[in-house]
């Protein structure tokens, strides 16, 4: 997102990683009725507010100013969006606790890290985006042992929650090597490392939002005969 | 902050990346087969 705007192969990798974001959108729309009685509407508005973030941040670029601040506030989006998409998709009170202390806890330090500790908003923060990926990493282990251990669902394929499961297991692991060191890559001024390992990041984010889109396609399924009765 | 080795964080970055991506697809795959193996033992599907 703050790369130049110059066209260069890692701003285009940048722009269609951007870009990617119409595709899980388009097929929200076309499922909208699909996605009106479960969790996956909250999926579709975490789209939607992604897409806003998205507009603003290129925006900043465009007008050559550093959006680094988004991404950190979107830090704070992202851990309490997937802390309630976890929490109400999670059966076990037990599960639902731990989702509620890791998304404190981690709230909690991503906030000081960025103000006691780096105390500039405007750089992106390696500590709050390493706790963020580790929360949501540890909700989506917590939701496939849900899968296994209570075999709710018949065809895991046509899930749409298991879909969404891949696409944050996938995104948020594969990332968190790159964004342990996204200050250190941001700020660097070798450009061809901060563009080689940058590009991991834009790769994922296409994927991920790939995946999300297949999500969102199957929502049709979870209306009908996949869910067994308890 | 502390000057770190640009070719260390190179290696951590590459190797904990690709350690990553093996778990999650790791993760995935035990995931998938065990479910469908079970839900079969369950239905008999």
């Amino acid at each position: 997102m703050e790369l130049s705007v110059v066209f260069t192969y890692i701003s285009f990798i940048t722009y269609v990683a951007s870009l990617s974001l119409i595709i899980p959108i388009l097929v929200g729309i076309i499922r909208f009725k699909d996605l009106q009685s479960n969790m996956l509407m909250s999926i579709f508005v975490y789209l939607c507010l992604y897409a806003i973030f998205e507009i603003v941040a290129w925006y900043y670029v465009i007008n050559g100013w550093q959006n680094h601040f988004l991404g950190n506030t979107v830090t704070y989006l992202d851990i309490l969006f997937w802390s309630y998409y976890y929490h109400n998709l999670l059966d076990s009170q037990w599960f639902k606790k731990i989702v509620i202390a890791f998304c404190i806890v981690s709230t909690v330090i991503v906030g000081f890290s960025h103000f006691a500790i780096d105390k500039d908003y405007n750089r992106l923060n390696s500590i709050g985006l390493s706790i963020q990926n580790l929360t949501i990493i540890s909700y989506a282990l917590l939701f496939f042992f849900q899968l296994i251990n209570n075999l709710n669902v018949r065809y895991l394929s046509l899930y749409p929650h298991f879909w969404i499961g891949i696409a944050v297991l996938i995104y948020f692991s594969i990332v968190f090597f790159v964004e342990i060191f996204a200050e250190y890559i941001t700020f660097n001024r070798d450009k061809e490392f901060a563009h080689a390992y940058w590009e991991i990041k834009e790769y994922l984010t296409f994927f991920h939002r790939i995946i999300l889109a297949i999500g969102l396609w199957f929502s049709k399924t979870l209306l009908q005969s996949n869910l067994s009765s308890k | 902050m502390v000057q770190q080795d640009a070719s260390t964080i190179k290696s951590i970055i590459e190797i904990g990346t690709a350690a990553m991506l093996v778990f999650s697809t790791t993760v995935i795959t035990v995931v998938y087969v065990l479910h469908t193996r079970l839900i079969k033992q369950k239905y008999g599907l």
